[in-house]
């Protein structure tokens, strides 16, 4: 048969003319496209910010450990965790600790665990007792003084909003009074709620002369097994690395508030490929009758299958831009109004679901593909 | 020598004691430059006849072959061959509304490949011959039927087929409209040096074609000389 025009943008002019018919019918209907962008960034944004939460409950769990910078931690033999277990053992342990070659410093803590009265609720709280100057108070202020002397306190920044305290106000916790010196950020593990006192405060709390953990730093080329060996040695204590104590930490949160959160974001996530997919579904359905003018002229599988294709991706990309701007708005929003619950949304979580989303919407738009598969070309014969 | 000729074209749906035979063993060629008017009422059959004309339809039995060439069914080839040598005119125009009239005549030579400025240029002089350079940006919803209609006639002429085949060309259109839209096409046909087939129900339109077929039934019944 003759060929009376010659193919001179061959694949890439067809792509560019896919491109512009998708281009054009979503532009030619901006309200249309406006709410199929919304659906479509709604279930994105469900996603985003369950999942930023799954990071949060991650991250914050070994917040404190982290940021300590220990190499080695010191607890009572058999308690293998910081936020769970009650460590306990006499500070003459860690003064053993000191002694031993390769051993720079070694701090003493204690923690203590509890809920106590705020504003019209009970919290969770973690009292942290430290020696003020040795680095292991809070380390990140939204006010006030790192430092508690006395009968002060340094509370973190959800507990100070939920219990409506400012630094100087005063405070009633575990049945002592104390003021308020400073306000912490990032110090929420969790949903509990770190609060930093002086070291003999939180003792008195805890009704003993015991320290609850030591955290340890290595003389520059120390062996840490070496010194692991000559703790372990001491009666009553043991030494864990920081990372095995943190990601002790980080299990049990995970496998206590995480996976519940991790269900409702595949939840979330099928949701929004239901949702991907009839609204996919049902802009190509709109267009069915321009689909089988385009199969009548000729129009090859790339224009065909491509404009419907770029159609979902265009939109499942706007979709997605305008669920991380809603994601952030919503977390900005709770930070401000109820900050017990953080969202933690990192730019490589965020390129990493917008990645997993922009391929589930595709997949939706398999349905619409098969679709415009089917559309027979005599649709243009009907009146 | 014929551009187009169909030998004993025939269609049957369905199978067994429910099947339909809608086109029944049909011949017809037509030459270059010719307008061949199939006139029959509604469920004559005619559009399935030019649905498989126009490679739409894969027929039961029968052959159509265009300038000596066997048009295969198969998908991807049909659709190939149906882009570079037939030209459609619907009955409804069937612009695709997101489109300029300009982009809508300029589709065909994009659907081969051939770029956007290169494109539209051709469209362009294209639409100032058919009388429309003052439409080229509007919207096909801003246009008259009568536009509507030369804007489709434009499109199925950009990459000169060597065959135009309109289904109902007039019938959403005004006497005079449908009229003047038939001797467009006319025109064109006689200067493209097309081979046409023009389907309708309209006797009105039997002065303005070269020859006449009328179809019934599925089948050819005669073929009146031309008024």
């Amino acid at each position: 048969m003759p060929t009376t025009t010659t193919d001179e943008g061959g694949v890439t002019g067809r792509v560019a003319t896919a491109l512009f018919i998708a281009w054009r019918n979503l532009t030619r209907e901006r309200r249309r496209w406006l709410l199929s962008a919304s659906a479509l960034a709604v279930a994105a944004m469900i996603v985003l910010f369950l999942e930023g939460i799954s990071r949060w409950l991650e991250t914050s769990s070994t917040a404190y450990l982290d940021h300590t910078g220990a190499q080695l931690v010191v607890s009572e033999k058999g308690i293998e965790d910081l936020l769970f277990a009650q460590s306990a053992f006499p500070p003459r342990a860690l003064d053993e600790v000191r002694t031993i070659p390769g051993v720079r410093e070694a701090n003493p803590v204690v923690a203590v665990n509890g809920i106590v009265g705020a504003g019209h609720t009970h919290l969770p709280v973690y009292l942290v007792g430290f020696q003020p100057g040795d680095g292991h108070g809070p380390w990140q202020l939204a006010s006030g003084s790192a430092q508690p002397h006395g009968a002060e306190v340094v509370v973190d920044r959800g507990f100070a909003s939920i219990a409506n305290v400012r630094v100087g106000d005063s405070l009633s916790l575990f049945g002592h009074q104390l003021r308020v010196v400073g306000i912490s950020t990032g110090t929420n593990a969790a949903g509990d709620f770190f609060l930093f006192a002086p070291l003999d405060f939180a003792q008195r709390v805890a009704g003993t002369q015991t320290i609850s953990y030591g955290l340890v730093y290595l003389d520059p080329g120390a062996s840490a097994s070496d010194v692991t060996a000559r703790v372990n040695a001491i009666s009553g204590v043991q030494a864990l690395s920081r990372a095995t104590i943190a990601g002790n930490d980080a299990a049990t949160i995970t496998s206590s508030f995480g996976q519940p959160v991790e269900i409702l974001v595949v939840v979330a996530l099928v949701a929004g490929v239901l949702i991907a997919g009839i609204v996919l579904y049902t802009a190509t359905v709109e267009h069915t009758r321009d689909y089988a003018v385009l199969k009548a002229l000729g129009a090859g599988r790339v224009v065909l299958f491509g404009s419907a294709l770029l159609q979902s991706l265009v939109l499942s990309v706007c979709g997605v831009l305008l669920g991380w701007a809603l994601a952030a708005a919503v977390a900005g929003a709770l930070d401000a109004w109820y900050p017990v619950i953080e969202s933690n949304l990192d730019i490589d979580l965020i390129a990493k679901l917008a990645g997993v989303i922009v391929a589930v919407n595709l997949l939706a738009s398999l349905l619409p593909v098969r679709h415009v598969r089917r559309i027979d070309p005599q649709e243009v014969f009907k009146a | 020598m014929s551009v187009l000729e169909a030998h004993a074209l025939t269609k049957t749906f369905g199978s067994g004691e429910a099947s339909v035979t809608a086109v029944d063993g049909v011949s017809l060629s037509v030459a270059a430059g010719e307008i061949l008017l199939l006139l029959g009422p509604s469920g004559s059959g005619k559009t399935t006849l030019v649905s498989m004309i126009g490679g739409l339809l894969t027929p039961t039995h029968g052959t159509v072959t265009i300038e000596g060439v066997g048009a295969l069914y198969d998908r991807s080839d049909m659709a190939a061959t149906r882009l570079r040598t037939i030209g459609f005119v619907f009955q409804t125009f069937n612009l695709l509304p997101a489109l300029t009239a300009v982009e809508n005549v300029a589709l065909p030579l994009r659907l081969l490949g051939i770029g956007r400025r290169g494109a539209i240029e051709r469209a362009t002089v294209l639409l100032a011959r058919l009388g429309l350079s003052h439409r080229g940006h509007a919207f096909p919803g801003t246009l008259s039927g009568g536009e509507k209609q030369r804007v489709s006639l434009a499109r199925a002429l950009i990459a000169d087929p060597r065959i135009i085949l309109a289904d109902e060309p007039t019938a959403s259109l005004d006497t005079h409209r449908g009229r003047e839209a038939m001797e467009l096409i006319r025109t064109s046909v006689h200067q493209g040096g097309q081979a046409c087939v023009v389907v309708t129900h309209d006797t009105r339109l039997i002065d303005l074609a070269d020859r006449v077929m009328r179809i019934e039934d599925g089948g050819i019944v005669d073929s009146p000389p031309t008024a």
